[in-house]
C-alpha cells in the first residue's frame, strides 16, 4: 500500500512530529513569514503544534488519540491562509491501528461562530484550533492537537528528511501544481513532493484524489521514519530537530515525545486512509455524502474503520 | 541521502558535557556514595558515562543534581526489578522509580521483560554491573530539561540453588520530570535470562511502553 503512493505530499509534515507523528504542528508563522525573528523556535518553521484540547488535557494511556494533521496555503507575506490539505487522524495505540480521514476543502460545515462555510475557512477565521474544532463537531471526537504546515515549511521539513521515497503509480504532468512525474519508486525533493500534493487538474476527481493523495504521502513519511528506526533516545535527538522548526501553542516537548512514540508504534500497513464522501454542490460548497455519517460513527468510537 | 543520518545528525546544539561519576554500592560497607545502597549480599555499580544535551532551542546544561537524581532513578529500577527478587524479595511498589502511565503499561509480556520476577533465591553475592550509562538530554526552546535517555547495559550473575543464573538487559529508558522527581516514562528493553529455574531461560523478548 505504501509501495503505490499514489499522489499528494502535504501533509507528510505533520506526522513526522508526531507523528511524528507522529511530530508534531501559528502567530508566530505569521511573524515569520514577515520575516520576524521567532521567540523559540531557533530555525525556520515547517510547522506548528497546538494544543486545542483544555491544558490540563492528557491522553488516556492505550485510548484513542485524534489528531488533525493541515497544510495551509499561506505563502511569504501572506497573513490570512486556508487550511487546505485536511486530514484527520485517529490512532488507536492498544490495537496498532489507526485511519486518515481525508477531507475535501469545500466541504460545507458548521463553523463555530460563524455559521455554515466551507471548512477551510475555519482556519481564516481561527487557525488550526478552529479548524479542529469545526472537524471534531462534525466527527463526534475530541481533537486535542492540531498540526499545522504551510508551502515553505513542508518543502523545509521534506528536505531535511532527504527527500520522501514514494511510488508514483502513474504519470503526472500538470502545469499548475508543477508535477512532472513517470511512474516508478522515487525520492522527492521537497519542491517535488509539494508539487504532488498539490495535483488536482489532471484528476476527473479533482480534490477528492489529491486529498487521497496527501494521506498516502503522510503514511510515506511514516514509512520512512519507522525504517530509520528510532528508538526512545534517537527519538529525542529528532525531536531536538524538530524543535527547532516549530512553533509550539501550549504543547510541550513531553507531548510530541508522546505523540511521537505514539505515530511511530503504528504500522503503516495498519493504516486506513478513507476520503470523506461528499454530495452535491456548485464547487463551492459541498454537501457531505452518502454514508458519511455512518463513516464518522464508525471512525469516532475507536478510531478505527471496522465497517468501511 | 541518508534520513536517519540527516535527521540524527543533530545539526546544532548538542551540546557535549561529558560528565563522569562513579557511583559504586558494594553490600558490607565501603559504600560513600549518596546513592540508595544495595541490598546486603550485592554489588551494584551503575555509573554515570557521557552526557549529551541535544538542543531545540538556547544550549542547555543538565545539573548535576538532576544527574545525579536520575542516576538514582536506574539504581532504584536495578534493585526493584533484579537485585530484590534475587534476594527473594517481591517487586514492591514502583511509584517512585515508573511514572503512573509508565508503571500502567508493566503487563504481560513489558512485565516480563522489564522486571526479573520468580528468579530463583540467589545463594550468592548478586553482581549487576551496568557500566557507564550514557545520557542524552533534550532541552526545550527555552533551555529547560524535563527529557533524559538512558541507554541501560545490565548484566547481573548469581548462583541459586539450581545453578549459575545470569540476567542480561539492554535497552533504552526515557527519565522525565515528574512532580520534581526523576521517573522512568517510557522504555524498550530487552532481555535474556539463562540458567535453570528462570522463568524465561533462554528467550529473549522485546518489551516497550505506550506512548
Amino acid at each position: 500500500m505504501i509501495h503505490t503512493l499514489r499522489r499528494h505530499p502535504f501533509v507528510a509534515a505533520t506526522v513526522t512530529v508526531p507523528l511524528v507523528v507522529a511530530l508534531l504542528m501559528a502567530g508566530g508563522f505569521m511573524l515569520w513569514l514577515n520575516g520576524v525573528q521567532l521567540p523559540f523556535a531557533s530555525g525556520a518553521v515547517w510547522f506548528s503544534v497546538t494544543k486545542t484540547a483544555a491544558a490540563d488535557y492528557t491522553p488516556v494511556p492505550g485510548q484513542p488519540v485524534f489528531i488533525l494533521a493541515l497544510g495551509n496555503d499561506g505563502r511569504p507575506g501572506e497573513t490570512s491562509t486556508r487550511g487546505d490539505a485536511i486530514h484527520l487522524i485517529g490512532v488507536n495505540p492498544a490495537l496498532g491501528k489507526a485511519t486518515i480521514l481525508d477531507f475535501p476543502r469545500d466541504t460545507g460545515l458548521p463553523i463555530p461562530g460563524h455559521g455554515l462555510d466551507k471548512v477551510n475557512a475555519a482556519h481564516v477565521y481561527g487557525g488550526a484550533a478552529l479548524q479542529a474544532e469545526t472537524l471534531g463537531n462534525a466527527v463526534g471526537v475530541q481533537v486535542p492537537y492540531a498540526i499545522d504546515t504551510n508551502f515553505d515549511g513542508f518543502i523545509g521539513m521534506v528536505n531535511d528528511m532527504g527527500g520522501l521515497a514514494v511510488t508514483v503509480p502513474e504519470p503526472m504532468s500538470d502545469p499548475y501544481s508543477g508535477a512532472d512525474f513517470q511512474p516508478g519508486p522515487q525520492t522527492l525533493s521537497g519542491a517535488q513532493a509539494l508539487a504532488y500534493a498539490r495535483n488536482r487538474h489532471q484528476f476527473p476527481t479533482g480534490d477528492l484524489r489529491r486529498s487521497e493523495n496527501q494521506g498516502y504521502l503522510i503514511l510515506a513519511a511514516l514509512a520512512q521514519l519507522r525504517a530509520a528506526n528510532t528508538g526512545p533516545v534517537g527519538t529525542l535527538k529528532l525531536l531536538a530537530n524538530l524543535g527547532r522548526h516549530t512553533q509550539l501553542e501550549g504543547v510541550g516537548l513531553d507531548d510530541l515525545y508522546a505523540l511521537g512514540r505514539l505515530g511511530l508504534s503504528i504500522d503503516p500497513a495498519n493504516v486506513r486512509n478513507v476520503v470523506v464522501p461528499v454530495g452535491s454542490g456548485s464547487g463551492t460548497r459541498l454537501t457531505l455524502g452518502a454514508g458519511s455519517r455512518e463513516l464518522f460513527a464508525d471512525f469516532a468510537d475507536d478510531a478505527v474503520l471496522e465497517n468501511h | 541521502m541518508n534520513f536517519a543520518h540527516r535527521c540524527l545528525r543533530a545539526p546544532v546544539a548538542v551540546l557535549g558535557v561529558a560528565l563522569a561519576i562513579t557511583f559504586t554500592a558494594c553490600s558490607g560497607g565501603g559504600d560513600d556514595s549518596p546513592n540508595t545502597a544495595a541490598p546486603a549480599g550485592t554489588t551494584l555499580k551503575l555509573d554515570a558515562g557521557d552526557v549529551v544535551v541535544d538542543a531545540a532551542g538556547p544550549p542547555g546544561t543538565l545539573a548535576a543534581a538532576d544527574e545525579d537524581a536520575i542516576i538514582e532513578t536506574l539504581r532504584k529500577y536495578v534493585i526493584a526489578a533484579t537485585v530484590d527478587p534475587m534476594h527473594g524479595k517481591k517487586v514492591g511498589d514502583l511509584s517512585a522509580v515508573f511514572t503512573a502511565d509508565a508503571a500502567a503499561s508493566l503487563t504481560g509480556l513489558n512485565r516480563d521483560t522489564a522486571l526479573d520476577e520468580g528468579v530463583p533465591k540467589a545463594t550468592t553475592t548478586v553482581k549487576a554491573i551496568a557500566g557507564a550509562v550514557t545520557l542524552t538530554a533534550l532541552s526545550d526552546q527555552s533551555g529547560a530539561i524535563d527529557l533524559v535517555g538512558a541507554t541501560l547495559f545490565l548484566d547481573v550473575n548469581a548462583k541459586a540453588r539450581t545453578g549459575p543464573m545470569r540476567v542480561l538487559r539492554t535497552g533504552e529508558l526515557i527519565v522525565k520530570r515528574d512532580a520534581g522527581a526523576w521517573k522512568i516514562s517510557s522504555y524498550k528493553l530487552s532481555v535474556n535470562r539463562t540458567g535453570s529455574g528462570l522463568p524465561t531461560p533462554t528467550s529473549s523478548s522485546t518489551g516497550t511502553s505506550t506512548p
